[in-house]
């Protein structure tokens, strides 16, 4: 069997991940970033563990464009990948020191030679079995939420460097600057002593300010001042169209089908997109300070946009506010290299205002499933089909043909925007993730369609495989209602994979006695992600009287070897919660071609009184591989509410998100 | 363009320049250096920018510096001086409530004016409703008020 190396490849040492300082502090090197999801804890956990020392002598440096190219944080994969790595480096620290097992690595012995060693022929001869800790787990405390509490300088949004001032670009979403306007704009500039300069190329305008304030005025003042055209008149682009797949798809008793859309989703993280730049005296090199999701990536991506080597440039990243997917940090690292290119020396902070954040960054794709099964005699399923349909789930730097970076289609010597694509089945796919059911199901035909993107779409949190759980929960549940059985038996009769039943099977017994009156209702859902990753199961409990109300969600989860076991409860509690909010409030509003969402009163999300007592549980495999937490529960907390409002009402709604009106429209 | 105003932050008697319409947020993100207060969306909308003055929650992306005439108390200010964390912060830490973070200043100032308002009887749905002016988009939200209502009750 082959061992999973995660990120190592054949030329690592073990000094690229790990090193020991004088003073006796070990200092772990990670390509992953901290998202708010606490990789960073669970590193230093893995490392900590492994060398069997106290996780307070571990420091986890921020990645920079010097640490291992681990390409982007994405797809419940930091685990897998950088911490399969670390726990390969630590081990092979652990032999070339000749530490006994049970014993901690002595760190005074550690020499430059051992962290020459190559970590993969160091480890070669452990196989997979042996991979169990050695030592007792060590779990440290998060380092980083005191500071959070206290209100100390953390985000790329604190950081404040000697000299910086500040940026705002003036941007509408599907929309450009008719420069005829443009007198207006030295007017702002001759009327505010703090603005520092305007500067324009092509359709890209921006402000440099030396306050935050004057810049975020200024800004105001040029957009109210310009008269707008909209892109979609001026190129002739169209609505994405919504028509079905146009399956002609038989309706009998043994012949089960049900098809579901989703909308377009945004990433509506609280904090916009910040990044910060800076070009050396010379104007050749620059450094950028961004929450990218991928460092090594995005400084590919300005060097190919700015024809210049990737050595004349050094990103590091600084944590933004939460991040579920392809979000607009690389474009505001564009927008602040472009604006900090015409002051050489002068740091720039951008941030975007929070009309930009949500209507102006790439969104997650709307989508549309079709899901049918044939059952025999016995309600037995006999096949199965799949149709899926959608725009591309990426345009991540790098993914696509063509510079994906906003500021790149509105610059004079620029590139129109690249479409987006779907990611590769090997790496989960994007429209087909978990399409393929976690059911002995005979798959007979299964078809995806990737149509053209007319807005700018990209991966948002487990990408498709939360409306295919959800589509083939739901088909589940109604034939198995359809037949009389139980929801909970019919999946058992089609289950083989035994970890899928065990996690199935806590949450039914978590869930209890379902408490509901009228119109409410229990339901489940069940997955693997991507057919590979961690299995979860959810019960949800529902009322819906004007509109649906979870009053409860169970959540039971596997993720192979546990390291942070509070993180990965978090990661699984947050998951089902976002995943509620999009099954229940969440909608793109669209408009000519483009988002027009400008605040939160456009873009409802799930607040405090929407959000049920969740209870999360997590079984713990040791010596399993890692595999992810942060999208496990996304398909199957939708599925789970979705066949809980049908238990409810009577009435399959496969229209998201279940809005009041679209279950008055259900049941009239 | 600016004028010199005096303000209360954190007990301490500062003198600010503000712009005739800029709103609290930016003099403490800026001048003051206080940027544990954080920018959401300028609308009152997130909560994110949330403070106390005169012990009441207030979003400070929507109220001028020139109208604001009782003292302000920051989330920087909530620790004591030796550095002993307040019981709602403390709360917050022993249930390990926040994951991105960016928006738990601005709910831990909501919190503080509210368990000093009412501490006995706090019921979990009061809570909630409380904190319906603040977004959370990492789903921490049954950790948060977990740690509300840990935080009234030891505090009575």
């Amino acid at each position: 069997m082959t061992m999973s190396v995660g990120s190592l490849t054949r030329d690592h040492r073990i000094g690229d991940w790990i090193d020991v300082t004088a003073d006796g502090h070990v200092v772990v090197r990670s390509g992953k970033v901290e998202l708010g999801q606490g990789i960073t804890s669970a590193l230093i956990g893995v490392v900590a563990t492994e060398l069997g020392i106290d996780p307070k002598l571990v420091v986890c440096l921020a990645p920079s464009t010097e640490s291992p190219d681990e390409g982007f944080t994405a797809g419940s994969l930091s685990m897998s990948m950088s911490g399969t790595a670390l726990r390969l480096a630590s081990r092979a620290l652990r032999r070339v020191t000749a530490t006994g097992d049970g014993l901690p690595v002595d760190l005074a012995s550690v020499t430059a030679v051992h962290l020459k060693a190559g970590v993969l022929e160091v480890i070669a001869e452990i196989d997979e079995d042996a991979l169990a800790p050695l030592m007792s787990r060590r779990e440290g405390p998060r380092t980083d939420l005191v500071a959070k509490l206290t209100g100390q300088p953390f985000y790329v949004h604190d950081l404040r460097l000697p000299g910086q001032i500040f940026g705002r670009v003036i941007r509408r979403a599907g929309q450009c600057p008719d420069f005829a306007s443009s007198a207006a704009i030295d007017h702002v500039r001759l009327q505010d002593p703090d603005v520092v300069k305007i500067v324009c190329d092509g359709t890209f305008l921006g402000v440099l300010a030396r306050t935050e304030f004057a810049a975020i005025r200024a800004a105001e003042k040029i957009d109210t001042a310009l008269e707008w055209v909209s892109l979609e008149d001026r190129l002739g682009v169209t609505s994405s169209s919504q028509e079905s797949v146009g399956r002609a798809l038989r309706a009998d008793d043994r012949f089960h089908y049900v098809r579901f859309t989703r909308p377009y989703l945004l990433h509506a993280s609280i904090g916009p997109a910040c990044a910060i730049a800076r070009w050396d005296d010379s104007g050749s090199r620059v450094e950028v300070w961004t929450h990218s999701q991928g460092v090594h990536p995005l400084r590919r991506e300005l060097a190919r946009a700015l024809g210049l080597d990737v050595s004349a440039l050094h990103v590091a990243h600084v944590p933004g506010a939460g991040c579920y997917g392809h979000n607009g940090a690389d474009d505001v690292a564009y927008d602040a290299v472009l604006l900090a290119r015409t002051m050489p020396g002068v740091p720039i902070q951008v941030m975007w205002s929070r009309a930009q954040d949500l209507s102006c960054g790439p969104v997650g794709p709307a989508m549309e499933v079709e899901v049918a099964a044939q059952t025999g005699d016995t309600g037995h399923i006999v096949g199965w089909d799949w149709y899926g349909s959608g725009e591309g789930h990426v345009a991540r730097p790098g993914t696509v043909a063509g510079v994906s970076l906003l500021a790149h289609s509105e610059i004079q010597n620029g590139s129109p925007m690249p479409a987006s694509a779907d990611p590769s089945a090997a790496i989960g796919g994007g429209i087909i993730r978990n399409s393929r059911p976690n059911y002995d199901v005979p798959l007979r035909h299964a078809e995806s369609k990737l149509r053209p993107s007319h807005i700018r779409t990209s991966a948002i949190r487990s990408l498709g495989a939360y409306l295919n759980v959800i589509a083939i929960e739901a088909l589940m549940e109604d034939i198995a209602r359809s037949h009389g059985i139980d929801p909970v038996e019919f999946r058992l009769a089609h289950l083989s994979d035994e970890r899928a039943i065990q996690v199935l099977l806590r949450a039914v017994e978590l869930s209890g006695e379902p408490s509901g009156g009228e119109l409410s209702g229990r339901g489940i859902g069940l997955a693997r992600y991507k057919g590979t990753g961690a299995w979860c199961a959810v019960v949800a409990d529902v009322e819906c009287i004007d509109r649906v109300q979870v009053n409860q969600l169970f959540v039971v989860a596997d993720v192979g070897e546990v390291v942070s076991r509070d993180g990965v409860l978090h990661q699984l509690e947050g998951g089902a919660i976002q995943s509620l909010s999009w099954t229940l409030q969440e909608s793109a509003p669209i408009a000519l071609g483009a988002v027009s969402a400008n605040g939160w009163a456009d873009y409802p999300m799930a607040r405090f009184t929407d959000v049920p007592s969740v209870k999360t549980e997590v079984i713990d495999r040791p010596g399993e591989p890692f595999l992810g937490a942060g999208e496990a529960a996304a398909g199957p907390t939708g599925a789970a509410i979705a066949n809980a409002v049908t238990s409810a009402l009577g009435v399959r709604l496969t229209e998201l998100p279940l809005t009041p009106a679209a279950i008055t429209r259900a049941l009239r | 363009m600016t004028v010199t105003r005096r303000l209360t932050i954190n007990e301490e008697i500062v003198n600010v320049e503000s712009r005739d319409d800029e709103p609290l947020l930016w003099v403490l993100r800026g001048q003051l250096g206080l940027v544990g207060t954080r920018f959401g969306c300028g609308e009152g909308e997130c909560g994110a920018c949330t403070v106390l003055i005169g012990g009441r929650p207030v979003t400070s992306c929507s109220i001028r510096v020139a109208d604001v005439t009782e003292a302000v108390t920051t989330v920087e200010g909530l620790a004591s001086p030796d550095g002993t964390l307040h019981p709602v912060q403390q709360a917050f830490v022993d249930l390990q409530a926040g994951q991105c973070g960016y928006c738990i200043s601005g709910i831990v100032m909501r919190a503080v004016a509210l368990v000093d308002r009412r501490d006995a009887d706090l019921t979990e749905a009061e809570v909630r409703l409380e904190l319906d002016a603040h977004l959370c988009r990492c789903g921490d939200h049954t950790r948060i008020v977990a740690a509300v209502l840990q935080a009234a009750s030891i505090k009575q």
